[in-house]
């Protein structure tokens, strides 16, 4: 009995070692945020989340009258004063309008809109409507300088495309410093990790199987954002067609590359949500010869006849799910 | 004695465990449906079922559960399908609605969507 006792108080203190976990799930940004943080300031670290992410809406919400973009967008022509944050997600989404091509343009949202995903109201909009709409889609007439932003009369900025990203990166910095080791937040689907598991192995992450309700493969994450896009997230149909919320910004319609989804894994929140939604429009050759370009990011490329396309840096950090064995994968090298 | 209280320590783990792999390990899973917070609507996942929220009709069916029908404009919670465990939940954004499976653990941390 002696020599069975340090035997149970070690065992006893090493579970009672693993941290506690928070968390929270809330409506926020026109989705659901999922958040999970591990250790003994959760509780802390929690609320200061949720803070955060009512005061980033604020700035960046398109349809709220009070939000900074929307001052912006109603400022007839005219400078708008903003504020760093705002300031710093225009600055950075309009770097990544100008690396994608305009594949990734932060002046859609007239398109979105005519479609009907901002309503519900679902149409499919005539020819000559589609080339006002394609002929207002221009990254290159927003303007920057000095905390003010100011973009042609007519012209609307949407930051859809990377303020969760953006606002993932933020939460991350900010509890990071807050001592916070471990964390996964999930900000609708984009996803932002702190640190590993509380056991020390990677976070799995899954990819939706854009044709079904299962997932495709898992990958293993640590300390990384991880962003999908795709035509299957949000969608209606007429006539037999398929209609999505991503825009092409070159014809204000949908952009039907050949590919169903993109998975975009990287440091930087703000950049994996821009580059899923620009990689998609791109399509697979082009968007293989970004990445080649591009070495700050991985990415899992699904076609629509559901062969999988993965970079190099992703080789070992995937595991395709049961009943996926038999897909076609193919590692894009540099 | 001390043959005795172990006897009844091993009878006890043998019906535990007896229990447990007989229910297929699934025993405890819920579902719960929430709006705003509270809960609405809960059910173990296999027992099947149809709850008629005030906005979206939840089925439980075969293991699996899904928003069946919904009058919200976009319809993304209909069109999400069924799902069988707790990795990714139902969300009805319109109706803050929540549908999820609880208590099942997963094989997943987090889904991207």
């Amino acid at each position: 009995m002696r020599k069975l006792f340090p035997l149970f108080l070690c065992i006893f203190l090493l579970t009672g070692c693993q941290p506690q976990a928070y968390s929270s799930q809330t409506f926020a940004m026109d989705t659901l945020m999922q958040f999970t943080i591990y250790g003994r300031n959760g509780q802390e670290a929690l609320a200061h989340a949720s803070a955060r992410i009512q005061a980033l809406e604020q700035l960046f919400s398109v349809t709220r009258t009070q939000s900074e973009t929307y001052a912006v967008n109603h400022a007839r022509g005219e400078w708008t004063a903003v504020s760093a944050e705002l300031y710093e997600l225009a600055a950075r989404t309009l770097d990544l309008c100008r690396e994608t091509g305009g594949a990734l343009d932060l002046t859609a949202y007239p398109a979105v809109r005519a479609w009907g995903f901002t309503t519900g109201e679902y149409q499919v909009p005539d020819g000559e409507t589609l080339k006002e709409l394609a002929a207002c889609i221009d990254y290159s007439r927003v303007e920057l300088e000095e905390n003010r932003i100011r973009l042609p009369d007519g012209m609307e900025l949407d930051f859809g495309a990377t303020a969760k990203g953006y606002a993932g990166e933020v939460l991350a910095r900010e509890l990071r410093e807050m001592g916070v080791e471990c964390a996964i937040l999930s900000l609708g689907g984009n996803v932002q990790t702190i640190g590993s598991r509380p056991t020390g192995d990677p976070w799995r992450v899954g990819v939706q199987d854009p044709e079904g309700e299962d997932y495709l493969l898992v990958l293993s994450v640590v300390d990384q954002a991880v962003v999908t896009s795709g035509g299957y997230q949000r969608f209606f149909e007429e006539n037999g067609l398929r209609y999505w919320h991503i825009m092409d910004p070159d014809t204000a319609a949908p952009a039907r590359s050949g590919l169903s989804s993109v998975t975009i894994v990287g440091d930087s929140g703000t950049l994996c949500d821009g580059l899923s939604t620009a990689l998609f429009v791109m399509g697979r050759e082009e968007a293989a010869a970004y990445w080649r370009a591009h070495p700050e990011f991985e990415a899992v490329l699904v076609s629509e006849d559901g062969s999988i396309a993965v970079t190099e840096g992703l080789e070992d950090r995937f595991v395709l799910n049961t009943g996926y064995e038999d897909r076609d994968v193919e590692v894009i090298r540099r | 004695m001390k043959r005795w209280i172990i006897g009844i320590f091993g009878a006890a783990l043998v019906l535990s465990a007896g229990y447990l792999l007989l229910s297929g390990g699934r025993a405890g899973e819920m579902v719960r449906v929430y709006r705003a917070g509270e809960v609405l609507w809960e059910s173990p996942l296999h027992r099947d079922g149809v709850f008629q929220a005030p906005h979206n009709r939840v089925e439980v069916a075969g293991g699996r559960v899904r928003v069946a029908q919904a009058d919200c404009p976009d319809q993304v919670c209909v069109h999400q399908g069924w799902i069988a465990d707790g990795r990714v939940p139902i969300v009805c954004l319109p109706n803050q609605l929540i549908v999820q499976i609880e208590e099942g653990g997963s094989p997943l941390d987090a889904q991207t969507g």
